[in-house]
């Protein structure tokens, strides 16, 4: 297969992936969405519901832009070679806040596509509504992006954030995450019946002089919401226009700022620290194990760099969350687990899956593995002219994507093994499986990583997060996490029997791709071209 | 001592890169690499360095074949590569132990050389801190440091001096001098022909991949037939080739 080809393939099965990946979230906004405005339809309140889904949406985009933009107007790589170009600072501003408008509108789809699609289910609407929408869909994200643009200058303006980059980058990405999962809760809780109920009741009654309420005249949500409810009056063309207008507003305000301060303001935030003046210390300089140093060196990068420690550390100890609320308050649509159905898995089969898939899937999910040669970008070179046999760097980094793999899993084992109270053998047992299982998929995403790198990243987030290797590792061991799952189910294994089978066969796998890594790996590496 | 022997490199899908390079870099010289952007030299110094495979023919470094005994070819190696852009979430001194670990320097000489050469380089004062808060000139210094650090047979710079003050350029050029007095070979790629005429004991010109000259200024004015400087001799050999 051509390079051509590979790369239109690669980019054809991305794009389908994120689509399968954010359909069943669209199908679960156009379910929630569909039971308010219904409820909402009975007492004649519906621009209500809307007001509410848009402010919240803008909400969203407000805060999560608060989080990233900051490096896109003041640390992204570009700045350096625009800025001696004979750009005004507004059309630099302009440009970076297009680009950033155009990412937005991908969570519009994911968010007001299901939205605007259901209110039009219940309300019927004709073409002019369409048209109305549509501009809503693009006009939303301005204002709470402007807004956004407008607080992160004036907060790096005015606190040292600048000097404390890395623990900004760290703390905003935690905050993501932890927001990501919040809202996952919140949606996860939705979906139970009566809490629909007790969420029309609340806009109706109680959301008015509350932040709610606030934000829909700050974001302009309540005009918006208002063109889309009987947009053929002469009330609703005015409302558009007038969200039309403050949106333009506050995309103005923002670049007139960025053209009055913007250079002012960027030159103390960029450039090079300079290096802090400290006497040396000799002892600071000693040798050690070159697999050990090489290890230390993984780590330290992983834990120091923000973009890798909230992506490939942090992630581990916190997505597992994401799937409580569907255990524990899942209501009809969950599966609302007992605790007794819960002691009683510690004496099935299953409950070894548990550990063997926490380490299979985590160690994917944290893309360590799956990225040890893309993360290197450039920095490649040094592993082909080090005097460093290739498997000493092999085994260096899949012990520190093992470390963080088998940290993460015992966590989250432990807490499994206090709410089930196995025997002591099944908490050994099931330690064995999770290493074996972690080391099954650190060595699998390694494989993946050297048959096809990426090198082309131009930073850490790219790295891990837009590089399809790490979605095919993690769907690859989902996949076989089931199918083990189904075999288990089908051969009606005694719990000890299953997991005697299940040792052996990660051991053989395990054996299996160290050999592969080693043997053919080091020729793959040799004949890579960079 | 460096032999390149009939080597020739082409990249996917059909651009020769270097095509039947063959000299030798002897111990106790400076060898100057120059030619034009794009003619080889980066692609010469990776085949030589081990991050690149040749095609054909055989590189040796202290008579080691830098594909068959590529480990112990490299530990014969200081090498500096173009981009001092490494590690940079590393301090220094924590790249410099990296360092010294892989090419196993033992921690009484790592304390040793370490403290000699970053004050040389006027940077043991820098070395607690990350590598990210340096500038350009302060990691090739580090680089320089790391590459030098364990004494090595061969050094291999590709533009070491890019980036550095005055004053470290001529505390560079004295520790090159050294090395070739002590009979290691030093073979560096520079642009900077003032360099290159008063500073090398030879030079290799290559253009479009292929060797245009080897050997000293002297040698190359009876190959030119005329007396001009480097720089002179240098365009008129690559406009016409």
């Amino acid at each position: 297969m051509s390079l051509g080809r590979s790369s239109r393939f690669r980019r054809i099965f991305g794009i389908l992936l994120f689509v399968l990946a954010i359909f069943p979230l669209m199908i679960q906004m156009f379910s929630l969405s569909y039971r308010l405005f219904h409820s909402l339809a009975v007492v004649d309140r519906l621009e209500l519901g809307m007001a509410f889904g848009l402010s919240a949406f803008a909400q969203m985009v407000f805060v999560f832009s608060i989080l990233y933009v900051w490096s896109i107007y003041f640390h992204a790589q570009d700045i350096e070679y625009l800025l001696p170009l004979p750009f005004k600072p507004g059309e630099i501003l302009g440009a970076k806040f297009l680009a950033t408008l155009l990412y937005e509108y991908v969570t519009a789809f994911v968010l007001l596509a299901p939205l605007f699609l259901a209110f039009a289910f219940v309300i019927k609407p004709d073409f002019l509504y369409a048209i109305y929408a549509g501009i809503v869909f693009f006009m939303a994200p301005v204002i709470p992006l402007s807004y956004a643009s407008l607080f992160v200058f004036l907060l790096f303006r005015f606190f040292p954030l600048s000097k404390k980059r890395d623990q900004w980058g760290k703390w905003s990405g935690i905050f993501s995450i932890l927001l990501v999962l919040g809202l996952n809760f919140f949606f996860q809780t939705l979906s139970a019946r009566e809490r629909m109920g007790q969420l029309s009741q609340w806009i109706l009654h109680v959301s008015h002089g509350t932040w709610i309420s606030f934000s829909q005249y700050a974001f302009g949500s309540l005009l918006a919401s208002r063109s889309l409810v009987h947009p053929h009056s002469l009330h609703a063309f005015f409302s558009l226009l007038e969200f039309c207008l403050c949106s333009v507003l506050a995309l103005v305000v923002f670049l007139f700022m960025g053209n009055q301060f913007y250079f002012q303001w960027l030159s103390p935030l960029r450039g090079i620290a300079g290096a802090k003046e400290k006497k040396l210390v000799l002892a600071e300089l000693k040798n050690a194990p070159v697999w050990k140093t090489y290890w230390r060196k993984e780590m330290r990068i992983l834990f120091r760099d923000p973009g890798f420690f909230v992506h490939c550390i942090v992630m581990g100890f916190i997505w597992p969350i994401f799937f409580l609320p569907a255990f524990f308050f899942g209501g009809s649509q969950g599966m609302s687990l007992s605790f007794q159905d819960i002691r009683h898995f510690a004496h099935t089969p299953f409950f070894y899956l548990v550990p063997l898939v926490l380490g299979m899937v985590l160690s994917a999910s944290n893309a360590i593995a799956s990225t040890f040669l893309s993360r290197e970008g450039k920095q490649i070179l040094m592993m082909k002219y080090l005097p460093i046999p290739f498997s000493t760097q092999i085994l260096a980094k899949a012990a520190s994507a093992f470390f963080v793999s088998f940290l993460a899993g015992s966590f989250w084992f432990s807490l499994f093994i206090l709410l089930v109270f196995p025997p002591w053998m099944s908490i050994w047992g099931g330690w064995i499986l999770l290493a074996l299982g972690a080391g099954f998929s650190v060595m699998s995403g390694m494989a993946l990583d050297l048959l096809f790198p990426k090198f082309t990243v131009e930073n850490p987030y790219k790295a891990v997060r837009q590089n399809l290797n790490v979605y095919l590792h993690l769907i690859g061991n989902v996949v076989l996490a089931v199918l083990i799952g189904s075999g288990i189910a089908g051969a009606h294994l005694s719990h000890s029997s299953c997991f005697w089978i299940l040792f052996l066969l990660f051991l053989v796998f395990n054996f299996s791709f160290y050999g592969f890594l080693v043997s053919r790996g080091r020729r793959l590496f040799s004949q890579l071209i960079l | 001592m460096i032999e390149l022997s009939h080597v020739s490199k082409t990249y996917p899908p059909n651009t020769k890169a270097v095509e039947d390079l063959t000299f030798i870099v002897p111990p106790g010289e400076i060898v100057g690499f120059l030619g034009p952007n794009g003619a080889g030299k980066t692609t010469t110094l990776k085949m030589i360095t081990g991050i690149l495979t040749p095609d054909t023919g055989e590189i040796r470094v202290c008579g080691l074949d830098v594909v068959k005994d590529s480990l112990k070819a490299k530990q014969k190696i200081g090498f500096v590569p173009d981009n001092p852009n490494m590690f940079l979430r590393l301090k220094g001194v924590e790249y410099l132990n990296f360092m010294g670990d892989a090419y196993d320097v033992p921690t009484e000489l790592r304390r040793e050389r370490i403290a000699l050469l970053s004050k040389i380089f006027e940077i043991d004062h820098a070395l607690s801190d990350f590598l990210e808060n340096y500038s350009h000139g302060m990691r090739q210094k580090v680089i320089l440091i790391s590459a030098l650090m364990h004494d090595p047979e061969v050094l291999v710079l590709d533009e070491p001096m890019t980036g550095l003050d005055p004053k470290a350029v001529f505390a560079l050029k004295n520790l090159l001098r050294e090395c070739a007095e002590k009979h290691k070979t030093v073979f560096f790629s520079t642009h900077i022909l003032d360099v290159a005429e008063r500073f090398c004991d030879k030079v290799a010109l290559i253009h479009k991949g292929q060797l245009l000259f080897y050997g000293t200024l002297q040698d190359m004015k009876k190959h030119c037939q005329r007396d001009a400087s480097l720089e002179t001799l240098f365009l008129e050999m690559t406009e016409n080739a």
